[in-house]
């Protein structure tokens, strides 16, 4: 474990001596992150223009929830997107060779590589508007709570990329641009809603096999209804499970991997 | 010069279809995706409001605007291929389509509306589907003249959403990469478009602003002519703000794409 | 250190027919060819030995590297490198082995060498003195020293190539493969190159696997080849023997005293080279004889010699033949 850590030491260091170099598109992103926040919150301010309650939640427990899950969406952004998002063209082009005769896990290495330094400012801009959604909120809460609060998002944010990542591994068999990506970004609209609203077979998958609704909302009822064990049960045995699929997926995926030449 | 205009759009139909699986898997999963999340968002709201209308619509016709704009949204779009322009640029495979008779510009929007096509078969099928899936409305005001005025409303927006995501693309003679740009008007064209919501949930005042915007006409607009909620006269109106907009778009873009005309050296080849 | 038996390698290729009407179609069913890429392949290389791996564009040369390395997983047949399967990646293997393609960068673009050589120590677990003494080591034989804080892509390609190189015997890997390793380069790096593989071999006595479209590369560092034709094998052997198996042609060089008019000699015979005093002919072996005399007749005083053609010539029509 020391040792990735210490590799993740190099990747940062790469990326932040990378970003130095001046562009405008590093602002732009910046921008659209905070626009997509700006967005969600208008959405939900409409909404509660015409209603007390959506799910048993009013719009001070939403707010929390969605500055929870704008976290988990900067933690990602900043971590692991960019590196999700090259991954097709390095299968389809065949990139892939070198990372793979390393003495090194591939799929930590690939996942990781890149860290998105403009990213960053949105890392610091969600977890503001978090803390302020807490301390607006006129409910109050135990430490522990935020602390398995907060412990539940960073699951939260693990379990994004083993979805995300299961979303863009059949490109080593389609080959195609994408994967199945764009997928990935329709079902994440699940995640940007709360939870109490989904209902039998749906809520089912959603807590399940694509476990959606554990990535910010779980985490966010354990501040309105307490500590509640069997959702950290639920998210740590999901998380588990997703892991081992990942894990055979991966190795299938490379199994298949043909390694263009360019 | 028109018969290349349609042999670019033929081509890009083909380009399109060509990713079987990733075209199957993502139109039917992205619809229901997008109208499960309503689906059960309004079933929550409009049982916790306990009132049957809200911001003028019953649960049903609720239903029925997301499922009509969702559809609708994507012939207005196009399929996501919208940073082509600004690939162009970046790559330096600008300087290629100099060499070719047909203007740029053209020959992208002749690309854009060969991208159509399969979001035309996804609002066939979709549209043939909806009814036996979702609850709605008992009295439809769905009439031929309301189908032939947004048929043509929806060339008009698509026309229009292409020329608002021109100026972005063109910002690439100078950054790197806009996607981010062209991301974050998908965003607000959507909230403000009513891709999220129906605009007459908005304020007051806020729909005011909105009418005089372009992002008003771009969706919501469309599918309120398609139910006959939306009155000729103020039909003309709006088409007359669209084409408003279109004219000072264009102009803008024209202007900023001689600008980074000048500027640019076709870097990458 | 390698062993490969009976090595095979199919793909699968999709075929994507013109047309509208064909391509909405492959919406739904999609056509799919069977190519073999390498067809039972068997070999070994052992310690301190280079083998080449000849074969033309396409013969399935970089494939064979790649599964063993164990980049690509093959069909069928079984490889062995140093005790392991290469497709297992277990990490001890990983840690011994080496890869270096002339096509494909492994360094990242936007870094210097040198942060890429740092991250490598830790990729591989080196420890840091062993770590900068073979820097130390393989920067001054190939003599970039000064380079190696500049960016990747602000080096030439021979200076790229070199650390390339560097980067991937930094670890002192046991088995080395180098895949078209002096592709694009000019003379004195492709020398410098050479030199420096011979080197290493000497040095830490790995096995090798070259392959290369540059016959020079192979007659100077390899004594033993494999010759690959489509996919197949088929020579496994010393260098020199390649011509006597091979080559159906002979040389007859004629020295001449004085000049000749050309025009005089049966226009079916093949001249390759013309030197003024000395010409050459190919001639298929079976012809030599008749194809002496009439010579002999033609140039009085003419001095004939019979030889072998040179290797490259024999493998470069070797591929031409069945292509």
């Amino acid at each position: 474990m020391g040792r990735y850590s210490k590799l993740y030491l190099y990747f940062l260091r790469f990326s932040f001596s990378r970003a130095m170099e001046f562009r405008l598109d590093f602002f732009f992103r910046i921008v659209m992150d905070t626009v997509y926040y700006a967005v969600h919150i208008i959405f939900f301010g409409v909404i509660y223009g015409h209603t007390s309650m959506v799910g048993g939640w009013n719009f001070d427990q939403v707010l929390i929830f969605m500055c929870g899950f704008f976290l988990v969406d900067a933690l990602h952004m900043t971590v692991h997107a960019n590196n999700l998002w090259a991954l097709p063209e390095y299968v389809n082009k065949g990139h892939l060779d070198y990372y793979l005769i390393r003495p090194v896990s591939s799929l930590f290495f690939l996942s990781h590589r890149d860290f998105a330094a403009n990213s960053f400012v949105n890392l610091i801009i969600a977890a503001s508007m978090l803390i302020w959604a807490i301390l607006r909120y006129p409910g109050e809460f135990s430490p522990l709570q935020i602390m398995v609060f907060l412990g539940l998002l960073l699951n939260g944010a693990y379990l994004y990329w083993l979805i995300h990542m299961c979303f863009v591994i059949p490109v080593f068999w389609t080959h195609s641009a994408h994967g199945f990506q764009m997928l990935f970004y329709s079902l994440k609209q699940f995640a940007e809603r709360p939870d109490p609203i989904f209902q039998g077979l749906m809520r089912r998958t959603l807590t399940t096999i694509l476990p959606f609704l554990l990535i910010a909302s779980y985490p966010a009822r354990i501040l309105f209804e307490g500590l509640n064990t069997t959702i950290l049960i639920h998210s740590g045995l999901v998380s588990l499970g997703l892991t081992i699929f990942l894990l055979w997926f991966w190795n299938k995926a490379l199994r298949s991997y043909s390694s263009a030449s360019s | 010069m028109t018969l290349l205009f349609f042999k670019i759009v033929n081509l890009e139909l083909r380009k399109q279809m060509s990713y079987r699986v990733d075209f199957w898997v993502n139109t039917v999963v992205s619809f229901f995706a997008a109208m499960g999340v309503m689906y059960f968002l309004w079933d929550a709201i409009f049982t916790a409001s306990e009132t049957e209308i809200i911001g003028g619509y019953s649960q049903k016709e609720m239903i029925l605007y997301y499922v009509l704009v969702i559809l609708i949204a994507k012939l207005v779009r196009g399929s996501n291929q919208m940073t082509g322009i600004a690939g162009d640029i970046y790559t330096g495979e600008l300087t290629k389509y100099h060499l070719f008779p047909t203007p740029y510009l053209t020959f992208k929007y002749a690309e854009h509306l060969g991208s159509l096509l399969p979001a035309l078969i996804q609002l066939v099928l979709f549209g043939a589907l909806s009814p036996f899936i979702f609850a709605f409305p008992d009295s439809l005001n769905i009439t031929p003249l309301s189908i032939i005025t947004c048929a043509n409303v929806v060339l008009l927006a698509n026309l229009l959403f292409f020329t608002l995501t021109l100026p972005l693309q063109l910002v690439a003679f100078w950054a790197d990469n806009v996607w981010s740009l062209v991301v974050m008007n998908h965003f607000i064209s959507g909230l403000l478009g009513g891709a999220m919501l129906p605009l007459e949930l908005f304020p007051d005042w806020a729909r005011t602003v909105l009418n005089f915007t372009p992002f008003a006409y771009l969706y919501h607009f469309p599918v309120r002519i398609l139910t006959g909620h939306i009155q000729a006269e103020q039909i003309w109106i709006g088409v007359g703000v669209m084409i408003c907009w279109i004219i000072i778009l264009s102009a803008g873009s024209w202007f900023i794409w001689r600008k980074g005309n000048k500027l640019y050296t076709g870097v990458g080849i | 250190m390698i062993h490969v038996k009976n090595l095979r390698k199919e793909f699968t290729v999709h075929r994507k027919p013109p047309g509208i009407i064909a391509s909405m179609k492959a919406l739904f069913i999609r056509d799919t060819i069977t190519k073999v890429a390498v067809q039972e392949v068997s070999f070994h290389v052992a310690e301190g030995e280079i083998l080449g791996l000849i074969g033309a564009n396409g013969a399935g040369k970089t494939t064979i590297v790649k599964m063993l390395s164990g980049i690509i997983h093959p069909t069928s047949g079984s490889v062995d490198v140093m005790g392991y399967n290469p497709w297992q990646r277990q990490k001890n293997f990983c840690r011994q082995i080496a890869l270096i393609m002339g096509q494909k960068a492994q360094l990242w673009w936007d870094l210097p060498a040198a942060d890429c050589f740092l991250l490598l120590r830790e990729i591989y677990q080196v420890d840091p003195k062993k770590h900068q003494e073979m820097l130390e080591f393989l920067l001054s034989i190939l003599d970039v020293r000064d380079e190696i804080n500049i960016q990747i892509r602000r080096l030439s390609l021979g200076e790229r190539m070199k650390m390339e190189l560097i980067a991937a015997l930094l670890h002192k890997p046991k088995v080395v493969y180098l895949d078209e390793p002096t592709i694009g380069l000019d003379l004195a790096a492709q020398r410098a190159i050479r030199n420096f593989i011979l080197g290493y071999r000497d040095s830490v006595k790995p096995a090798m696997i070259l392959t290369s479209h540059y016959m020079e590369d192979i007659e100077r560092l390899c004594k033993r080849v494999v010759i690959l034709l489509n996919g197949k094998f088929v020579f496994d052997g010393a260098l020199q023997d390649v011509v006597q198996q091979f080559s159906a042609h002979k040389i007859i060089s004629v020295k001449l005293h004085k000049p000749v008019d050309l025009t005089r000699l049966n226009p079916e015979i093949e001249l390759i080279e013309d030197h003024g005093d000395e010409l050459k002919f190919r001639v298929m072996a079976e012809d030599v004889a008749h194809v002496s005399q009439h010579l002999l007749a033609k140039i009085p005083g003419a001095n004939l010699a019979v030889g072998e053609m040179n290797t490259a010539d024999v493998i470069e029509e070797l591929f031409q033949e069945k292509a």
